[in-house]
């Protein structure tokens, strides 16, 4: 069956069947909660949620299971690691890239706390320099924040030069567009914190997410309440996961997030046939392409401009005449979009899917020519 | 008769417990801590005494840390 939903990198779509029977065996079978009781269906229910902090564990390539905590998203994550730390009068350094789930915590941070930041330098795709990078380290620096691919053309950044060009400064990673599509490596990485999704590269459903935490105790916690754990006790535990856990977890989303773990995607096209697809849309006439400048550093998200056409009523175009699901404008990412020059107009983006086959990135690159050709 | 419990102070070490002691094929059921002890996680496992050496050796080794605690009947 053919797939004209391009819009992966907003939430991903179709979801393995896996997804759905999973959330439904939870619904309608298992139920139970978390950790609050010790009969049958607590211990499936509690069981189900480590099986799935252990997968993400490996994709992020940790070996600190217990420093996976579950939040709602990536967002959640975010705000719960940049207020939980003291960066109050701090300098922070960002990626050019960042989404505003983290320009708007910092923007907050610098409003309420005295916290300043400075972006990166880097090169025209958005990529970071690594050769300028000491010119914009301070003494009181203390942390840098890297958006690992971006959300906008794709390019994710080379993080383990980055993490030797700043040393030993704590380093925050999110991994909301890349976890599923590219390699991540916190321990070899000697990542301090990262924030992550499961609704989009992992294909599992919207509604959970989670970060890692290599120093906890330097992490105030953002909620405060119920854990099962020392329960006769007014404070919040110290140790992980209930330090950052109060509360159900999303169990139904956890339940989900299982089920595209364990599913057994296969991509039904190449990284070879994406850059193919990207380099024929780069040709075609009247379009601006917005990727990464090496293919090897590309993710599987792109953008256009249009000479005449605005991005909206391109994207309108698409969806009306060939059915293509997109979006255009700034995608939350006014910071990304200054840095490739797109800003304030905003780009058409592509999100896709490892269930795109080659004759839907042929009908999508034949869409684009057929609606920059109007 | 006396009964061989052992504390955590979370779900997750519960789990990872439990999951420990079944591979190695020994006996663990998973209760609710009794009202007499501190609370820990609220979920505690009960052992066979002829097997708590070992299991507290095995989760030792696992560097997954408990309290052993051992009731008389009836608590």
């Amino acid at each position: 069956m053919p797939n004209y939903y391009f819009d992966n990198a907003a939430t991903s779509f179709p979801k393995s069947p896996s997804v759905a029977v999973s959330i439904s065996r939870y619904l309608t079978e298992c139920g139970g909660t978390y950790g609050r009781g010790a009969y049958p269906r607590i211990l499936e229910a509690s069981g189900t949620v480590e099986t799935v902090r252990e997968s993400l564990a490996e994709k992020l390539g940790t070996g600190s299971v217990d420093n996976i905590v579950f939040t709602r998203n990536a967002t959640e994550a975010l705000n719960t690691l940049l207020f939980g730390l003291d960066l109050s009068g701090g300098h922070i350094l960002v990626s050019p890239m960042e989404h505003n789930a983290v320009m708007r915590p910092l923007e907050e941070l610098v409003r309420s706390s005295g916290a300043a930041y400075d972006v990166l330098p880097h090169f025209p795709d958005g990529t970071v320099d690594i050769s300028r990078i000491v010119s914009v380290l301070r003494s009181g620096t203390r942390l840098v924040i890297i958006n690992h691919q971006s959300n906008v053309n794709g390019v994710v950044q080379p993080v383990a030069a980055i993490r030797n060009a700043v040393g030993s400064i704590p380093m925050l990673l999110d991994l909301s567009q890349s976890l599923g599509h590219s390699p991540v490596a916190v321990d070899e990485w000697k990542i301090d914190y990262a924030a992550f999704t499961g609704h989009k590269g992992l294909l599992g459903p919207t509604g959970i997410g989670g970060f890692f935490v290599r120093r906890p105790e330097l992490v105030r916690p953002r909620v405060f309440g119920g854990t099962g754990s020392n329960s006769e006790s007014y404070a919040m535990p110290e140790f992980l996961p209930d330090r950052f856990e109060a509360g159900t977890p999303n169990i139904t989303g956890i339940y989900g997030l299982h089920g595209a773990l364990t599913a057994d995607t296969v991509a039904c096209h190449s990284h070879d046939d994406l850059i193919a697809l990207i380099d024929a849309v780069a040709l075609l006439p009247g379009i601006r392409i917005v990727r990464a400048s090496d293919p090897a550093m590309q993710g599987p998200v792109f953008s256009v401009t249009h000479a005449s056409i605005d991005s909206g009523t391109f994207a309108q175009n698409l969806l009306e005449r060939f059915g293509i699901e997109t979006r255009p404008g700034l995608h939350c990412a006014p910071l990304a979009h200054s840095t490739l020059e797109t800003f304030p107009d905003g780009t058409v983006r592509f999100g896709v899917s490892p269930y795109h086959t080659n004759a839907d990135l042929e009908y999508l690159r034949a869409a684009i020519e057929s609606v920059a050709g109007a | 008769m006396t009964r061989h419990l052992l504390l955590f102070r979370s779900t997750r070490a519960v789990i990872k417990a439990e999951r420990l002691l079944r591979g190695h094929d020994l006996s663990c059921k998973v209760i609710p801590v009794p009202r007499t002890i501190s609370s820990e996680c609220g979920m505690a496992i009960e052992i066979r005494s002829q097997e708590r050496e070992q299991i507290i050796t095995l989760l030792a080794e696992a560097e997954i840390s408990c309290t052993p605690v051992s009731l008389n009947a009836g608590f």
